[in-house]
């Protein structure tokens, strides 16, 4: 049992990771193959019946046909009986009268199915016979069979076995096979009654006619036996009586009428039975169970190679339809495969109506889902340049309140000319951080940005720093995201310089490698060890405490967030020699439409 | 790929509709009858129906087995060379098989030996040699037989102890062999049985008169090995008898016959006892054989035709009835 269920398990699983195609044309050839098979055992059973009803009623029709054929021919010769024992035999004295006239009249009328006609006395004397002749010497009448019987029983009329007919004197060298049929009669000499028998010898050639004729027609054979069994014609009676051939006949003679089913010698038979009235004989119809179905065998070996056929077909056929419904599938299967956030495959749109249908939902439905997913990826890009538009955007106020406090400072000092520088500084300063709201600025203005920076920077830090400008000719032109020195700047400015015991340097270099634009920014400041700047870059805990707070990071980000990861901050420091902040970026001379554009 | 795929569905298509044709040509013709095979039945005859109980057998056996069989009788004293003309002449003519009862033994054996035969040749009752099957009786234990029955008809009856032999057609194995037989037979007995052999010599007498110059000698026993010299021994047995009716001459005749004159004559009591072979199974199992192409060997194995004496009281027994009276 257990056995089974895993056997059973296997082919479920088997059967499950099998395609579409596989399974459609499996399901469709099983159903077929099952409905073909009942079909089929439907038709079988009833053409087999139908076929065998059929034999048996035509055997039937045969066997009805021979009993009125020897009925009539067995009723012939009770009439001839009858009217020579009731018109002539009884009619006359024997002592005076002579019946062979009559006799030979009678014979010559029926000589076609009679041998000889004959009344003896009860002695067994021959009183007359048609056609003429005399008994055999030796041969004592009283003995024959049919002679005894009718003896015997007076009253009946006497069906003899079949046998050569023995008992007259033959010169001619002819000898009839025959049936006898011997009744009682009464015979009147000279007023007396006495006993005689009263001989008709039918000649075997009439029924053997009768049933040659009918077992050159249907199935099997017919053939005559007596009540006790014996042959009277059988068509291989010659082979029988040779003992090259048995016959069942013995057995036979017992079946009631009606057909019987008996195996003999092996084979399967069907006997129809039908007894004769009056003799007691039989007449018995043999079909053989093969010759029975022998032609119904070809029907059915011809219905079994249609079947076999028409199942091919039907495999073909699945097959064909199988891959006509599961083909559009499979390749719309294949091309959904490639779908993805960043990719939008052709999606197949062939096959039946419904399968077009269903790619053009999933083409609908995957455009619908790119374009969602772009307007998600949009909106927090925009939403994340947002936030560090905001946070570029912000100006220390504390840088601004120091900036003012040292021209208030300067001008109540009269340092006119200091205070007018600085103011010009700040002014240039707040122009390029506005920039009409633009983000990307070329690169002049930005390190005009810088410098406006560093002049306010050194104003407040009485030139404790000094900085040096190496910039490549002709690099202004390029664009660059706005406000990205600034906080390198501001960090040297504050990490730098401010614990420095000695004079501080600053050095912005700008220049071109390539396609790319680098702009550096070194200090001689105290610098920080390669963990730390690991950390600078990636860190989330970084906190500021002085500076415009836009951090590293921030620049970092906002660079990739706009040119691509490829871009960004590269920081190199030794502790106490010095740290460059460089910034890479392409280059670029005109805003591309993603990067530019007024921020309000 | 789909190219491909309509190839397949196209090919297997022209394939159904090839099988489909065939299904329809086997359904329509098969019932169509073949040409049944034809085999040749070539038989020496000297008298009318000597091979009519075979016959009914090679009869029997046509209709069994679906066969057309072709019957060549020989004139009377025909010989080999006509005889081997006739199997010549059935080979070319297609027959598939040759049933021939050989009018002389080694003549035979000599013209068939010279022939290319294409076909079995099957003899029956008598013999061609070693080279050729035969289908027949125990010829010698049947003449044995007779002239075991003749002594026992002279120890009952106290005839004189004479015995004269037909010896015509020993050129037939099957004749030679029940003369062996009957001679052994009667040399064997207790009491001396004189054995006179009685042969034709070429331009003495016609046969009838031959026969009759054996009566002149008033044997006792006449025996017949032959049907042709049966019939024929008694027909001028019973012509001599009346001629000298007064002399109430006494012969009792025993020979070899199935023939209705054979049989009359021993209803009528002119032969006192006939010897017969079962030739309805010769010919049945002959015409049989042929179609199954048996060889000698098997044959000889597998084989064996019964023979029956019959007397006027036997006649009409159940078997003897059945063999002799044909009911056809």
């Amino acid at each position: 049992m257990d056995y089974l269920k895993n056997k059973w398990n296997k082919l479920r699983t088997y059967v499950n990771r099998r395609e579409l195609q596989f399974m459609l044309s499996v399901s469709f050839t099983l159903v077929a193959l099952v409905g073909m098979a009942f079909i089929g055992a439907f038709l079988y059973q009833s053409y087999g019946k139908t076929a065998e009803e059929m034999m048996l009623n035509d055997n039937r029709q045969l066997i009805n046909q021979v009993e009125i054929n020897l009925n009539n021919y067995l009723r012939n010769m009770m009439r001839i009986s009858d009217t020579m024992y009731y018109n002539v035999i009884k009619q006359v004295d024997m002592k005076t009268d002579d019946i062979s006239q009559e006799l030979d009249l009678l014979y010559e009328v029926n000589k076609d199915s009679l041998v000889s006609v004959a009344c003896f006395s009860e002695n067994g004397e021959l009183i007359s016979a048609a056609p003429v002749g005399s008994v055999k010497k030796n041969v004592d009448i009283t003995e024959q069979s049919w002679f005894a019987n009718a003896r015997d029983k007076m009253e009946n009329l006497h069906f003899s076995e079949l046998h050569v007919q023995n008992i007259f004197e033959n010169s001619n060298g002819r000898y009839y096979w025959v049936v006898s049929l011997s009744r009682g009669v009464e015979l009147t000499t000279e007023g007396k009654m006495s006993g005689g028998i009263l001989l008709v010898d039918m000649n075997f050639s009439g029924i053997r006619q009768i049933f040659t004729e009918i077992n050159s027609r249907g199935l099997g054979y017919v053939y005559l036996v007596n009540s006790e069994g014996e042959i009277i014609y059988h068509p291989k009676q010659n082979l029988i009586f040779s003992n090259m051939l048995h016959e069942n006949n013995v057995a036979a003679s017992q079946y009631d009428d009606g057909v019987s089913e008996e195996t003999f010698q092996g084979e399967e038979r069907t006997v129809i039975v039908k007894t004769v009235g009056y003799t007691g004989w039989k007449i018995v119809s043999v079909t053989p169970k093969k010759e029975l179905l022998q032609d119904f065998n070809s029907t059915k070996l011809m219905a079994v190679i249609i079947v076999i056929l028409a199942v091919t077909l039907m495999v073909f056929a699945n097959q064909f339809v199988a891959v006509r419904i599961a083909k559009p599938l499979k390749k719309l299967e294949n091309s959904l495969k490639g779908i993805g956030v960043d990719s939008q495959p052709d999606i197949y749109m062939g096959g039946s109506v419904e399968i077009q249908h269903l790619g053009q939902t999933i083409r609908s439905m995957v455009d619908q889902l790119q374009r969602l997913t772009d307007d998600i990826v949009r909106e927090q890009e925009e939403k994340r340049k947002s936030e560090l538009d905001a946070l570029q955007s912000q100006i220390n106020p504390h840088f601004l309140y120091n900036t003012l406090d040292s021209i208030m400072w300067m001008i109540e000092s009269e340092r006119y000319e200091d205070a007018v520088a600085m103011v010009h500084s700040l002014g240039k300063l707040l122009r390029i951080s506005l920039s009409k709201g633009k983000n990307i600025i070329t690169v002049g203005d930005e390190l005009q940005h810088a410098r406006s920076y560093l002049d306010i920077q050194k104003y407040r830090y009485k030139n404790k720093f000094l900085s040096f400008f190496d910039i490549e000719e002709g690099i202004e032109k390029y664009r660059i995201i706005k406000l990205i020195i600034q906080p390198l700047l501001e960090n040297a400015i504050y990490y730098g310089m401010e614990y420095m015991d000695g004079e501080g340097e600053i050095h912005i270099r700008a220049y071109t490698s390539g396609e790319d634009l680098f702009i550096e920014v070194e200090d001689n400041g105290l610098g920080m060890p390669q963990e730390q700047v690991d950390k600078l870059l990636t860190d989330d805990t970084e906190t500021r405490s002085k500076g415009s707070g836009i951090g590293l990071k921030n620049v970092h980000q906002r660079i990739q967030l706009y040119f691509g990861s490829e871009y960004g901050l590269e920081i190199t420091s030794e502790p106490d020699e010095k740290t460059i902040v460089r910034i890479h970026l392409p280059k670029t001379e005109e805003t591309s439409p993603g990067e530019g554009g007024n921020r309000s | 790929m789909r190219k491909k795929y309509q190839w397949h569905i196209g090919a297997v298509f022209v394939t159904a509709a090839v099988i489909l044709g065939a299904l329809y040509y086997y359904g329509i013709f098969v019932g169509k009858k073949e040409q049944p095979a034809v085999y040749s039945v070539i038989l020496y005859q000297n008298t009318n129906d000597e091979w009519s109980t075979l016959v009914e057998g090679t009869e029997q056996a046509e209709e069994d087995l679906d066969i057309d069989v072709n019957y060549v009788y020989l004139a009377r004293d025909d010989t080999a060379q006509e005889q081997a003309a006739a199997v010549r002449r059935e080979i070319n003519a297609g027959s598939s098989g040759i049933l021939l009862a050989p009018v002389d033994t080694e003549e035979v054996q000599n013209v068939l030996k010279s022939m290319y035969l294409k076909v079995p040749v099957l003899c029956v009752e008598t013999g061609a040699g070693d080279d050729f099957p035969v289908l027949r009786t125990d010829d010698r234990a049947m003449g044995k037989a007779m002239g075991e029955a003749i002594l026992k008809d002279m120890d009952s009856t106290g005839a004189q102890r004479r015995v004269a032999i037909l010896t015509e057609y020993m050129g037939r194995d099957s004749v030679r062999l029940r003369y062996e037989g009957l001679t052994e037979a009667l040399k064997e007995a207790k009491e001396p049985v004189i054995i006179e052999e009685r042969a034709r010599f070429h331009g003495d007498f016609s046969l009838g008169r031959f026969i009759k110059s054996v009566f002149y000698d008033a044997p006792p026993y006449l025996v017949t090995l032959d049907k042709y010299m049966t019939e024929q021994a008694a027909a001028a047995w019973t012509g001599y008898r009346q001629e000298n009716e007064k002399n109430k001459l006494s012969c009792r005749i025993y020979g070899i016959g199935n023939t209705a004159r054979t049989v009359n004559d021993l209803d009528n009591e002119n032969i006192a006892a006939l010897m017969y072979q079962n030739e309805f199974n010769m010919g049945y199992q002959g015409i049989t054989y042929l179609t199954q192409k048996n060889r000698k060997k098997w044959l000889e194995e597998n084989t064996a035709i019964r023979y029956r004496m019959v007397t006027k009281e036997s006649l009409y027994e159940d078997e003897n009835e059945r063999l002799l009276f044909s009911n056809t």
